[in-house]
Formats: structure tokens, sequence, C-alpha cells
């Protein structure tokens, strides 16, 4: 039986279900009753309180509302723990040369060119997203190693825009 | 001027302010034309539509801006007017006369009025001769650097650089100190050229704690202007209105009379028809300034509508086809309290970063006094071509205590998944002791910490949300179990990956 380890706001629970469907928090057995009502949508009677909470996935991870807010919430489980435990190993202090786009855009301008040397604070793209500019600067003073973009191109978020040495 | 019955509408516009417009027409009999770009095939203002015709790809100067496209598609489906929407092409005086010019109709103002409104400063320089007080500013768009700099020496900092061809926040920059004037007039120039193919900008002097109060204008071809109210937009951020409301606690009786007075005279100084909007800064000694005209019909409308129980689109229409204003300035009634929230896809904690995606999980709010005004369903894409908007929640309620509660009640029903938005952000301010007293400036979001506005969880509460997800996560750890015991051949490698990218 697959136990999860849930924080929620920083308050962590550990949560295993019987295969009876009966819920365990921190290793006491909970009388709650808690239905699936929709694909993201939970009903959890509990301690006399009907409580509505809506749950799913998103690509940052999982996307919670109660009571009217947005929680952060991490689920961890034995698998889980050790991808991160080994994706830890590959994690290495990162430079930031490489001017990456931080959502969606459209690139409006490109100010610089390969081989310009710019300051630290110095503007290098100008994107646009949903028709706001945002312009991207460079964190240190160095050379322009290589534009993977030009004007008018859209990129993805994350995708390399150009790097800086 | 004679009657001419429009029997069809082409809406230029997308999203919510364009299924807002059909609803309108269903209601009166029009029949209605959408226009979509590739990326909108899908929308809900293409499904409400008696007809709707691919006008081009999706970046909006291909598309929704393409004038020619859009009033060929005009004539070509028999339509006998345009309306515009807001945004896009709805401010664009060139259009609104090629439209006339290609014999239709066009329902907004006369070009003649967009253009001497549209140019910011022209404008001023207009409703200044007519009487009404304006923010002190360069007469003219600004020809140098240098020019900038003389106005600051002799007004101080801050500054505001606005577009001369503006609206809605594109191309305008607060400057606070001379260092950050080149690079602010810059990035405004380039922000306009880039918004509205203008890359002209005016400065003027910034006040330093105003409210943002603005006047619904109707006009019709008689000469007759009435105003419907007025409406509260300073809950804004970078010049993006995030909620409004009518009345302002700030109007009384006898200011609603001043105000409207003025707005009215603002409109008439253009020789105004149809609807639009005058909007004002008021500073702390309740002194106004004309501060610009929205010749178009705005996202907030709705408020207004449900303060006054008139149809502003159904109105448009009207005034469109000739005929005169239904109602006199004394039989405007104003009833109760009306609150606006925009809901928009974008990430509050990372810096109001746009939330793009699409949306998964979509159920909005209902239930007494709730008017909710989307263009996106469940299921729907928030593009990075197009506004962040999902949606325009409205309340109604007879006080403005009942109306905080009734939209309170509505944020917190208000369910999304798939994109950020800024629901959370709406809520914090509706519950914000300032706001209730209302006690803001459009430097509210500026000013004030909103986190700690929001209820904490209850212990019972944290344990459902951690039940729910361990839930969830069961029910994938179970998938994961059962495609593992698949052969990896082609078919379960789509199935797996599949799996694997709802676990993304």
């Amino acid at each position: 039986m697959t136990e999860f380890s849930v924080t929620v706001e920083g308050e962590t629970y550990t949560v295993r279900f019987s295969p009876e469907g009966e819920a365990f928090i921190n290793g006491q057995h909970l009388p709650a009753s808690i239905r699936r009502v929709g694909e993201n949508l939970f009903s959890v009677l509990l301690e006399g309180e009907s409580i509505r909470v809506l749950a799913g996935r998103s690509p940052d991870g999982l996307q919670v509302f109660c009571g009217g807010s947005e929680l952060a919430v991490t689920v961890e489980t034995e698998r889980t723990r050790l991808l991160k435990t080994y994706g830890a190993k590959s994690g290495q202090a990162s430079r930031k040369s490489e001017i990456r786009a931080p959502m969606p855009a459209l690139v409006v301008n490109v100010l610089v060119s390969v081989g310009d040397s710019v300051a630290e604070g110095q503007s290098l793209v100008v994107l646009e997203a949903m028709k706001m500019e945002n312009e991207l600067k460079a964190d240190f003073a160095g050379k322009i190693k290589d534009i993977r973009v030009a004007k008018g191109k859209a990129v993805e978020k994350g995708e390399l825009l150009l790097v800086l040495e | 001027m004679n009657v001419r019955p429009i029997r069809k509408v082409l809406i230029a516009n997308r999203g919510e302010i364009a299924v807002r417009i059909m609803r309108t027409c269903r209601e009166k009999g029009i029949r209605t034309v959408a226009v979509y770009s590739d990326a909108d095939r899908s929308m809900p203002h293409v499904l409400h539509a008696d007809e709707a015709y691919n006008i081009g790809p999706p970046p909006s100067r291909q598309s929704y801006l393409r004038m020619d496209t859009i009033i060929g598609v005009a004539q070509r489906s028999g339509a006998d007017a345009i309306h515009p929407g807001y945004g896009f092409l709805s401010e664009n005086a060139a259009f609104a006369r090629a439209v006339t010019d290609a014999g239709l109709v066009f329902v907004g103002p006369p070009d003649t009025a967009i253009r001497a409104m549209g140019d910011k400063t022209e404008a001023r320089k207009l409703v200044r001769l007519a009487g009404v007080p304006t923010v002190p500013g360069t007469e003219e768009p600004l020809e140098s650097e240098e020019e900038a700099r003389a106005f600051c020496q002799s007004h101080g900092f801050p500054v505001l650089l606005k577009a001369a061809a503006g609206g809605g926040g594109k191309g305008m920059r607060v400057v606070s100190a001379a260092d950050q004037l080149g690079p602010a007039l810059r990035s405004a120039q380039s922000e306009a050229l880039s918004a509205f193919g203008d890359s002209r900008v005016y400065v003027e002097k910034y006040l330093a704690s105003p409210r943002h109060v603005e006047f619904q204008i109707l006009a019709d071809n008689e000469g007759n202007t009435i105003h419907l109210g007025e409406r509260e937009c300073s809950i804004q951020r970078r010049h993006q209105k995030v909620i409004e409301e009518t009345p302002s606690v700030i109007v009384n009786e006898e200011l609603r009379r001043t105000m409207g007075a003025t707005a009215v005279m603002a409109a008439r100084a253009c020789g105004y028809v149809n609807a639009g909007t005058i909007e004002f800064l008021v500073d702390d000694q309740r002194n106004f300034y004309f501060l610009e005209m929205n010749t178009r019909l705005q996202v907030e409308h709705p408020v207004t509508e449900l303060r006054t129980g008139i149809d502003l689109v159904a109105a448009q229409l009207r005034i469109a086809s000739g005929e005169t204003l239904p109602l006199t300035q004394e039989q405007v009634e104003f009833r109760g309290h009306a609150i606006e929230c925009r809901i928009c896809a974008e990430d509050v904690g990372n810096n109001y970063m746009p939330s793009t995606g699409r949306i998964t999980h979509l159920r909005p709010a209902v239930g007494p006094g709730i008017r909710e005004d989307r263009g996106v369903e469940e299921g729907g894409e928030i593009s990075v071509y197009y506004d962040p908007m999902i949606s325009k929640l409205v309340a109604w309620a007879p006080t403005r205590r009942e109306a905080l509660s009734r939209m309170d009640r509505a944020l917190q029903e208000y369910e999304i998944l798939g994109v950020k938005t800024n629901i959370p952000l709406c809520l914090a301010i509706i519950r914000h002791s300032e706001f209730q007293a209302g006690n803001f400036t459009t430097h509210f979001l500026r000013d004030n910490h909103l986190a700690g506005t929001l209820r904490p969880l209850s212990d019972t509460e944290r344990k459902a949300v951690a039940l729910s997800c361990a839930f969830l996560e069961e029910e994938a750890e179970r998938i994961m179990a059962l495609t593992a015991e698949v052969p990896t051949d082609g078919f379960s490698g789509w199935k797996s990956k599949r799996i694997l990218g709802m676990r993304q």
C-alpha cells in the first residue's frame, strides 16, 4: 500500500488508503468520506464539514484550490523521492549565461549582435507576450556568443534566445 | 437622419466582447457574422454566430487588424453593419471611414470623432477649448528626448509618458527620475508602435495619488447627449484595470451632476455620436481632470448596464441605425451597486507573467445577482497572441457592502484549472479593509501587501486537501503500474507517453 507524503502550505501529512478505501492520516484512521465528483473536483466530508477541493495537474505541478485560496501542495511517494535523489546529482550551479524566454512570446526586437560586448543590465531582447513588452537584460557584463532567434519569431517558454559569455 | 434598420452585423472582434455583442443581436433578431483567425476556429464567438469566416493567421496584424479582409467578408456575407467591439480596430478612424465608404454602418462614432479623440494631445486641446479641465502636459507629441527633458524641468517629476494613439495602458510609462527618461521614452515608443502602428508619445504631469473615475456617454445623431453615471476604475496594475464598480464611493449626487455635465461637454466638443467614455483623474480634493475619451464600448460596460438597466450594445445599434436616444438625462435611473472583476490568466506571484495554456477545468460562478461575460470555454486555449482576459465576473446588489459579499462568494465558487489566474488577487482586494472602506487610489495594488487578507485554511480543510491530493496521486500511480505491465510496442508506447504527459 503506497504511502503519500503530502505537504499542504508547509505542513506535511502522511496519507494512505486501505484496500477498502479507508483513509489514514499520520497513521490514524480518519472517518472521512471522500468522493471524486468531477475530473478535478473532490468532495470531502470530514469532522462535520463538507469541503470542496479542486485539484488538477498542470505543467508546473499540482494546482489546488480550497476555500477560495490557491494552495502550494506537493505529493511525494517512495518513487518520487528516489527520482529526486537521482535528479539532484545532475544538478549544477547555473550561471545565467543562457538567456531563455520566461514565457511563450513573440520576439519584438533583438538589440545586440554576435560579438557585441554588453554591460551588466543592458537590454538584450524585447519580448512581447499578450501585448505587453518585456525587456530581457544581461545579468553580467560580457560578450554575445550566440543568438538563436530573430525579430518576429514566436518562442516557447524556456526556449534559448541567446548566449552570453 | 433617416432610420436605416440593421439586420445583419459583422463583429470584428473575438473573445467575450464578440459573444456579448452577439447575445444582444440575437435578442433583437439581428443576424451575426463572426470572423476568426486560425487560432480561434473553436472559440465561443465562432459558435455563437450565425455565420463565421476565417480571416488569416493568429497574429492580430494578419487577421483581426486586417481592415480590407474584414470589410470584404462583411460585403460578401451581406452584413449591413460592423461592430468593432473594443481593442483591435475599434478606435481606428481609417477603419471607421473605410466601413462607411464601403456602404456599411459602423457601430460606433463618426471617424472624425475617433480622430479628434484618438490623438490624445489634440483631444486635450479640443476639450480645454470647450472648458473641460485637463492635467498639464505637452500640447504636441514629443519630437525629441530634449523636449521631454524640458517639460520635466519646468513641471518636475514624476511624469507620465503616453502613446498619442493609445489606450489600455499600452505604450505608457511613469518616469520618476531624469536618468530613466531616455530608456522609458524608447520603450514606450516601441510598445506604441507595435500596439497601434504609431510611435508618437507625449508627456504630462503625473498626479501623485489620483482616482480614476470615468463617465459613460450616449449620444445620438440629433445632438442628444446623456451620461449614464460613473465607473470607479482605480484598482489597476500597470494601468490595466482589474476591478471596476459603480457608483464610486467618492462621487456624491452633486459631483455626479458636475462631472456628468462636463463629460457631456467633452463628448459634444468632438461631435460625438454613439456610446463613449470620458475618463477623469480625481485628486484627493475631488478636483477632476479630463484624461482621455475612449471612443468605443468599454470592457467594464456591464457595471453600468446592471446599475441603469440599459443594454449598451442595444443602444449602440439603435443609434447606429439612426434612431434617437430612447431616454432623456432625467429618465436615467440608478439602482444599487455593481462591481466587476477581470479574471485574467496570469501568474500574480511571478510578477504577473501571462499564464498561457489550455483550460482543463472551468466551472464559472452563477447564482443571484451574478453576471459572467466570457469568451473561452473549458478545453480552450489561452494563447500568446491575444489578451489574457478569461472572463468578466460582475455582481449587482442593492448596496456596496452586499455587492462585495456577493462578489466574494462568486470568486470562491469560480473554478478554473490549467492556467494560473488572478482570482486569489481579486479576493484579496475585495477583502482588504481599505478597499472595503473605499480608501484607495490608482496605487492601491502597488502600495498594499495583499497576501495577508486571505483566510488561513482550517486544520480540517488542510486534511481534506491532503486526502484529495493523495487520492489523485494514487490514481496516477495505479495507471503507471498498469502501463509498466504492457510490452513497449508502438501502440502502448503511445499510451504510456500520453500518461507521462499527464504527469508532467
